[in-house]
């Protein structure tokens, strides 16, 4: 039996987009900070089993690689927030100054690590850039008969998992439950005794570290580059905002959305209307447009109590500003 | 009465599953100074966010001057001529008391985009309006203090800046939303000297929400009473004041 | 060994630009709180435009049937594009008018809908309808889909002597820039300003001081993207190519940079910021282009600079280098202020026009 292609494609990159959106959703519930830096936890997550594998010139274990992935990827996020996010939240900055601050973090991480990949790749005489890490997972394994691709069974194990963790942790445990007072519910927060600034901090951990498992099922899927996360990062915007930016279980639905325009929408276009392949990243940033202006996400402020009355309004423009009425 | 400066009909606005205001109607007489009380959560804030565009009624009408004006936008209310302060004062931070001020006189001409780099064409206005507002510092004895940023004002000074918009701009109708809240009594004593000051000298009409009612009821010259969203009772302070219905709503009820 | 006339030839022309932007996005997050993430979209805008504009005209003009994007266009603009010389000024001149329209209306569109989702999602609002448009543009053939268009004709290309032709588009860049300042400064310094300032502060006070603050964000937009769409159109006649690549995030950041170092609210500082960058940049390709075996490009410290900068200055200094000045209209003469700053301005632009008198007697009469 044959599974198509795009069929295929479509589930693993739903797998992908929920390691690298839940986070996203996680982190802004729960510091109120659109971080525009999560590309790079992706990016780094990918680039950890590759420096390892090429550098030490071995085959990596899977479990090996996750576990330095998800540590990296936690530690950067950590440090995100001791450096960048916690200084300016105390000195209550508005949401444009935290958005641009995970601006600068997000270039100066990137060029750092194209800055190291340069370095490493003229000491170990490999490329480093378009390349995967050598994981000791084969790519295809026979089972019951049937050729399948091991890691994407791999990819769906592992998004699986993480993902039901997540939520038994968010759940039911304390240290969980406690992220979601903060997030949910601050001052009552407060006044029951939790730790804010530690909580925080798990929370910044969990998520750099499931976003860089992203990247780690990214670079058994496709070749990794410094740009990965920044190809990927506004696709992974737009399945958070479709979960409004704070519903976990609707980004995994913004997530499915996302996946299957880019792999079944975009070929049905391709081969009923001649749209090309590369179209599709158009049809997501639409789809992250439309829905920012149809639902804005949490937070937002919703703005001003105005209501437009079209016809008036034109004719006010045309008289030449005198103020209203 | 004739010719109330503002008529509210009927007036009714749901937030989900909460009635805010139900059936509400009132009327404000033109040169008075109109007060409107109520146990927290009644529903005046509301009232007041119906009157000013913020809100648009689910049903029922506002009218001033005998126009309606329910559904239309904050903006354009001003410039019909109501004014509005909030509870806490919503100044421009950042900018200088004087530019605060500056900003609440309506239709300057050198506001509009094509005007502004056409100096001749604003600077008069500009003048004249910086005059008035020295003069109304002056008043204020804040003088020296047209320089500073609005966010290191004193509560009071603030205060006094927010109650200078309805003057400077113009306005017929002022609405106050709670003006004495977080102020010593004196200096709420001394805002209501003022606003009567303004009612005698310009005609201005005031409505005006209050919990310090002992320092209300001796100034103004009618009451409603909101409980729960509805009207509940209405007359001059003594009447209201001796009304059982607003006594149990205050001590038993929210 | 440092020609200081030619590194200013090649830094100034990027250096206006890049100031023309800082000034556009310094309008609207310094005055009016509008954080734009997406300026790069309409000066992608202005330049397509102005390539497309002025490539057709000239094409149509010489009787040419070929498509712009076609090789045939590309080596016949080569042969074409020194001839007339009033054909290029006019061209450059309706090029550019129709970036700063084309770019605007975009820009005023765009406010609308935007209005729904208050002032912190504006940015990304943006930001992803530019990258839509980007995508567009490289699947979009009448443009030249992703290889863009090449061949657009300089507006000093009939001037035989080389030098002399970036002389002259220097001089003109400069020109757009000081008028772009000097408008920007009188918008600013006006009870227009003044009332910008109050939608940044609080949008929802402002509307109830009668300002109408949907149509002023609109209208200040249009402006705005307007400007951003003429710094686009210079840098398409100054490259003399524009490919939809060349228009991403990097590029608004980069811009970003140079206003929050500046000075936020600061127009000389948006200038300052710019001045700042583009040398930072100017050196750092100086130094990949003389050091050839360096261990780390150079490009990449810059990045990584510019990053520690931004996040560093917006914790411990956020109002940048240079700080926002009150509203300068004349209403402090009321309060016994002298309007020394007024005089200073017009004194340095009549300076300045000076200094421009005589460059030009210089290279005309001089050569």
């Amino acid at each position: 039996m044959e599974i198509p292609r795009e069929l295929v494609n479509t589930i693993w990159y739903m797998c992908l987009y929920s390691l690298m959106a839940t986070p996203l959703t996680l982190s802004y519930r729960t510091s109120r900070v659109l971080n525009f830096a999560h590309g790079i936890y992706i990016t780094v997550g990918a680039y950890v089993p590759v420096l390892i594998s090429r550098g030490l010139n071995i085959s990596l274990s899977p479990v090996i690689a996750i576990l330095a992935s998800f540590s990296v990827g936690a530690i950067l996020a950590m440090v995100s927030h001791l450096l960048v996010f916690s200084p300016l939240i105390r000195r209550r900055a508005t949401p444009v100054t935290l958005m641009i601050a995970s601006m600068g973090l997000w270039i100066f991480t990137k060029y750092a690590l194209y800055a190291i990949i340069s370095v490493l790749q003229k000491a170990w005489m490999t490329p480093l850039t378009y390349t995967n890490p050598n994981i000791d997972v084969p790519y295809s394994i026979l089972f019951m008969g049937v050729d399948i691709n091991a890691r994407f069974i791999l990819t769906i194990l592992l998004a699986a998992l993480v993902l039901t963790s997540l939520a038994l942790f968010l759940t039911k445990t304390k240290t969980g439950m406690a992220i979601r007072a903060i997030a949910d519910n601050p001052e009552l927060a407060q006044l029951t005794g939790i730790s804010r600034e530690k909580t925080l901090l798990i929370t910044w951990a969990i998520s750099g570290g499931i976003a860089a498992l992203g990247g780690f099922a990214w670079s058994i899927f496709a070749y990794v580059s410094p740009e990965t996360g920044d190809n990927l990062i506004l696709q992974v915007f737009a399945c958070s905002v479709i979960g409004g930016l704070i519903s976990l279980p609707i980004t995994l639905i913004g997530a499915a959305i996302i996946s299957s325009t880019e792999n079944l929408l975009i070929v049905f276009l391709n081969r009923y209307f001649g749209v090309e392949l590369s179209f599709r990243p158009f049809l997501s940033f639409l789809i992250l447009l439309l829905t920012i202006l149809i639902r804005p996400p949490a937070g937002a402020g919703g703005g001003l109590p105005y209501r437009y009355r079209f016809p008036r309004h034109i004719f006010r423009f045309l008289r030449r500003g005198e103020g209203n009425v | 009465m004739m010719n109330p400066i503002l008529e509210v009909r009927g007036v009714s606005k749901r937030f989900g599953g909460v009635e805010a205001l139900k059936d509400v109607s009132l009327k404000v007489k033109r040169g008075s100074i109109t007060g409107l009380i109520g146990p927290n959560g009644s529903g005046k804030s509301t009232l007041f966010n119906v009157i000013t565009g913020f809100y648009k009624p689910d049903s029922g009408s506002v009218y001033f001057e005998g126009k309606r004006i329910d559904g239309l936008n904050p903006n354009e209310i001003y410039n019909m001529g109501i004014a509005r302060t909030f509870q806490i004062p919503r100044l421009f931070g950042s900018l200088t008391t004087l530019e605060n001020m500056m900003l609440s006189p309506k239709g300057q001409r050198g506001e509009s985009l094509l005007r502004a780099p056409l100096r001749k064409t604003w600077i008069n206005e500009e003048l004249q309006i910086a005059d008035e507002v020295k003069n109304l510092l002056k008043e204020f004895d804040m003088d020296d203090l047209y320089k500073m940023p609005t966010s290191s004002l004193s509560g009071g000074h603030v205060k006094m800046v927010e109650t200078s918009k309805g003057i400077l701009g113009r306005a017929k109708l002022i609405l106050l939303d709670e003006p004495t809240a977080g102020v010593h009594y004196a200096v709420g004593r001394g805002l209501f000297e003022y606003i009567s000051y303004l009612r005698k000298t310009f005609n201005l009409t005031f409505f005006i929400i209050e919990h310090r009612i002992d320092l209300l009821f001796d100034y103004v010259d009618y009451v409603y009473v909101l409980h729960m969203g509805r009207l509940l009772s209405q007359g001059t302070p003594e009447e209201v004041a001796s009304d059982p219905k607003v006594i149990e709503a205050y001590i038993g009820g929210a | 060994m440092f020609d200081l006339a030619s590194f200013l030839i090649s830094w100034l022309p990027i250096f206006s630009i890049y100031a023309i932007l800082a000034l556009c996005l310094n309008m609207e997050i310094g005055y009016t709180g509008m954080a734009n993430f997406g300026l790069v979209a309409f000066y992608g805008i202005g330049a397509f435009v102005a390539g497309y504009t002025s490539m057709t005209i000239f094409l149509s003009f010489y009787g040419y049937d070929y498509p712009i994007y076609s090789l045939d266009a590309i080596i016949t603009m080569g042969k074409i594009a020194g001839r007339d010389p009033w054909l290029n000024i006019s061209v450059f001149i309706l090029a550019l008018a129709l970036a700063f329209l084309v770019a605007g209306l975009a820009g005023y569109l765009v406010s609308f809908p935007t209005l729904r989702v208050g002032p912190a999602f504006l940015g990304i609002t943006i930001l992803s309808f530019g990258e839509m448009l980007r995508v567009f543009m490289k699947h979009f053939q009448p443009t030249g889909g992703s290889y863009g268009l090449l061949g657009i004709p300089h507006p000093f290309a009939w001037v035989p002597d080389p030098t002399t032709k970036n002389i002259l588009f220097v001089i003109v860049t400069l020109a757009i820039l000081v008028s772009v300042f000097i408008y920007f400064e009188l918008l600013a310094n006006s009870p227009y300003g003044r009332v910008l300032k109050s939608v940044r502060e609080d949008e929802v006070a402002s509307l109830c001081l009668g300002k109408p603050v949907p149509r002023i964000k609109a209208e200040l937009l249009f402006v705005a993207s307007g400007v951003s769409g003429v710094a686009g159109a210079l840098y398409a006649f100054y490259l003399g190519s524009v490919t939809p690549d060349m228009f991403v995030t990097a590029v608004t950041f980069e811009v970003w940079s140079m206003v929050i170092l500046g000075g936020r609210g600061n127009n000389l500082g948006a200038i300052l910021g710019a001045s700042i960058f583009s040398l930072l940049n100017r050196v750092t390709s100086i130094l990949n282009f003389i050091f050839l075996d360096l261990p780390i490009d150079p490009n990449y410290i810059r990045w990584m600079i510019t990053g520690v900068l931004i996040v560093i200055v917006l914790i411990y200094k956020p109002k940048g280098i240079l700080a926002e000045k009150p509203v300068k209209t004349d209403a402090w003469r009321m309060f016994g202020e002298v309007q020394r700053d007024w005089d200073r301005i017009i004194s340095v632009i009549q300076r300045a026009s000076e200094y421009f008198k005589r460059a030009l007697y210089w290279l005309i009469g001089g050569k």
